[in-house]
């Protein structure tokens, strides 16, 4: 096994093209998604803000006030238009949206009751709405939530205990203003950084920073770039073990006192160390030279990376036990590879999708890859967090090890 | 050494082998000859522990090539049809690597690998990739690989196909080498002068079947030690060449449009044969009269030329 895989290695290394294509081309394809997700343009929103029309039916100081506020954020330029002529541009498609503050919205805040607002989209252009309504809700929590929160409890201690001292009270108040900031409530919120020394109401809003920053959209250029080249490598690997029958080099190898499956697994491990080694070399061009900052565990990434390794050698010889020639797994595999990264996350972030094809995405070897990544790059997760995606690596690599074991025992001497 | 017990394979509804039964001591240098298609890879395969027989019994050594594999694959080196051999890696690391597979040490595998390269006149060669070898010294490495482990039977399939005169020659002194050193070679073939001259016993295959066997002087006799008139026909006429075929029994096979008649005495024979062509109206195109070789032999004993 570790024979074949050894000769595999020494002739991948004669080949200075496909040492090329294997670890230059991921580079550029993550340092080009990088640029595309933002993520080496961190001030990128200036220049592209979500424009859309804001209709003010309230118009109360509080009204007013979050409307500003939301306008001199970098991501959002609001456009005041009325109700009614909003609604139809909308409909129109003139506009992506419309939020609306309904009459009432001000007393809300001070009263401690739910806040009539509204986001009117629309609907053919669901993904560019799912953004703004993204950045809208995180940025509406920041500006009003913290103050809007402490009304509501403020309203409830009053109800429950309405014979207080109005001392106590106002300790109570004051001891609430305290803790509830807008630090509580943001603290997972990925605008965090975007907000960081802005000043509302009379509240002091404080920076959100993590001790390192997290850089989302160069981990998903990284971990979406890689998995999928990472599985059209091993899949060019997988059909070359049909290269081997049809050049006469496998009947020879099965001439050898040796298990055929040797075979199989001496290929699925130079598939393994290959694509370990492609996805360090990714992620170290990622982390040196495009300035990813690692906040997990590094144990657990090089634990990530090995299973995702696994699960991609799997793919390769699988797609390569389930067809009839070098040409057909070759083409199979496009379409696979292809259709997992769709889905998978790979080329649009998963967040971007509808939550059926989140739920499609869970079959996918991208699908569990890249959320460990996010897990382990950017989360600081712990082992428990990342053991699922590592078991389902795991376990979708084994099923198709399994598989191709069994078809491969099953039809390879049809080599003879 | 190598004993096979009406061994049968069929792929589909295609028989491949039919009942073939066969020894072949130590040593011996044994040829199989047949058309394409005759079952002869099938056979081969079926040696080399690849293909399972349907029905029938292998013993390589002793040991059943189904039930003990892995021992017969030792003493097995297999010389394919397919120049099998990775055009990425240099002659000495083509032969170093297929060594290990048979656990040979890796010092042990470059030495064996060397004297091998050297044998077949490719030392100088040694370092160079195989893919800007020519066909005859990829040939030559090919037949290498197959003795790198030192094996006691070489089973050897079209090892010379496509290969030029030059290299030919020196393949066949080396299999001369290797039989006189003890080895068993099993050598399958449809080229006649290459069996006339290596093999020491002949086996001529057909339609998956063993249709003779022995030295060449035993297959001559066995094909009546006679010699063959040939004609062929300008226009051919079934019925009045199957008339001709009763006429003279079994001493005439027809193929096409040629007959073949095998005789003990060409003078007597001769006359009589061409009258009865023409007084049946065959326009004789041409007539030639042969010595039993192989290609007589196979033609005798199968009425086709051994290369239809």
């Amino acid at each position: 096994m570790i024979k074949i895989a050894l000769k595999d290695i020494r002739i991948f290394l004669r080949d200075i093209k496909g040492l090329l294509l294997t670890f230059l081309l991921p580079i550029v394809l993550i340092t080009l998604f990088g640029l595309a997700f933002g993520g080496l343009a961190r001030n990128s929103a200036k220049d592209r803000p979500a424009n859309i029309y804001v209709a003010d039916l309230d118009s109360s100081a509080a009204s007013i006030q979050t409307i500003q506020k939301l306008d001199s954020l970098d991501e959002i330029a609001l456009t005041p238009i009325s109700l009614a002529v909003g609604k139809e541009n909308v409909m129109n498609g003139n506009k992506l949206a419309m939020l609306v503050f309904y009459q009432g919205f001000g007393d809300s805040i001070e009263s401690g009751g739910t806040e009539p607002v509204e986001l009117f989209y629309d609907d053919a252009r669901e993904l560019e709405a799912n953004l703004i309504q993204y950045a809208l809700i995180s940025n509406l929590m920041e500006i009003m939530g913290s103050q809007s929160i402490r009304k509501k409890i403020m309203k409830s201690v009053n109800q429950r205990f309405p014979d207080i001292d109005s001392s106590i009270m106002a300790n109570i108040e004051d001891e609430i203003a305290l803790q509830f900031t807008p630090v509580s409530n943001k603290e997972d919120t990925l605008a965090a950084a975007t907000t960081i020394g802005s000043q509302i109401g009379s509240l002091k809003v404080s920076p959100l920073a993590r001790k390192k920053s997290i850089d989302w959209a160069l981990i998903q250029s990284f971990a979406g770039t890689a998995v999928m080249m990472l599985l059209f490598g091993v899949a060019a690997i997988g059909s070359s073990l049909l290269g081997e029958r049809d050049e006469g080099t496998l009947k020879r190898l099965l001439y050898a006192p040796m298990n055929p499956l040797q075979i199989l697994f001496g290929k699925m491990l130079y598939s393994m160390l290959l694509a370990t080694i492609q996805l360090i070399v990714m992620l170290a061009f990622t982390v040196w030279v495009l300035g990813l900052e690692i906040n997990g565990n590094l144990f657990y990434v090089f634990l990530l990376i090995i299973t995702t390794a696994y699960a991609c050698a799997s793919f390769g010889v699988f797609i390569a036990s389930i067809s009839g020639s070098r040409k057909q797994a070759e083409s199979l595999a496009t379409i696979v590879i292809l259709i997992m990264s769709a889905i998978g996350g790979s080329m649009i972030p998963l967040f971007f999708m509808p939550a059926f094809m989140r739920k499609m995405a869970v079959v996918t070897i991208n699908y569990w890859s890249i959320q460990g990544f996010f897990d382990t790059l950017g989360r600081n997760a712990g082992f428990m967090d990342i053991a699922l995606s590592i078991a389902m690596l795991l376990l979708i690599g084994t099923a198709m090890t399994v598989v191709s074991a069994f078809l491969f025992r099953k039809h390879i001497y049809k080599v003879a | 050494m190598i004993e096979i017990r009406g061994i049968k394979k069929a792929f589909g509804k295609t028989e491949a082998v039919r009942g073939v039964t066969l020894t072949v001591s130590k040593g011996e240098f044994f040829g199989l000859l047949g058309p394409n298609g005759a079952g002869k890879t099938t056979t081969i395969n079926i040696l080399s522990t690849l293909l399972k027989p349907d029905a029938g019994t292998v013993r390589i050594g002793g040991y059943d090539v189904q039930r003990e594999a892995a021992q017969c694959k030792q003493l097995i080196g297999v010389v394919p049809q397919e120049l099998a051999l990775y055009d990425d890696l240099s002659a000495m690391e083509n032969l170093i690597f297929w060594g290990r597979l048979y656990n040979i040490k890796r010092a042990d595998a470059a030495e064996r690998s060397l004297e091998m390269l050297r044998l077949f006149e490719l030392d100088h060669r040694r370092n160079s990739l195989l893919k800007t070898f020519s066909g005859g010294m990829k040939r030559r490495v090919n037949i290498a690989a197959a003795m790198i482990h030192r094996p006691e039977i070489l089973l050897m399939d079209e090892p010379t196909v496509g290969v030029d005169p030059q290299s030919r020659h020196q393949i066949y002194q080396i299999l001369a080498q290797f039989s006189a050193q003890g080895i068993t070679i099993i050598y399958t073939t449809h080229q006649m002068d290459e069996v006339e001259k290596l093999c020491s016993r002949i086996g001529i295959i057909d339609h998956g079947k063993l249709i003779a066997c022995g030295t060449l002087d035993e297959l001559r006799a066995f094909s009546g030690d006679s010699q063959l008139i040939v004609v062929t026909f300008e226009n051919i006429q079934p019925d009045k060449l199957e008339m001709l075929k009763k006429k003279f029994s079994q001493s005439v096979k027809i193929a096409d449009d040629r007959l073949s008649f095998k005789t003990e005495n060409v003078a007597a024979d001769l006359p009589p044969l061409i009258s009865r062509c023409t007084e049946l109206g065959l326009i004789i195109r041409h007539v030639a009269i042969e010595r039993a070789n192989l290609e007589t032999i196979f033609l005798s004993l199968t009425g086709r030329k051994l290369r239809e």
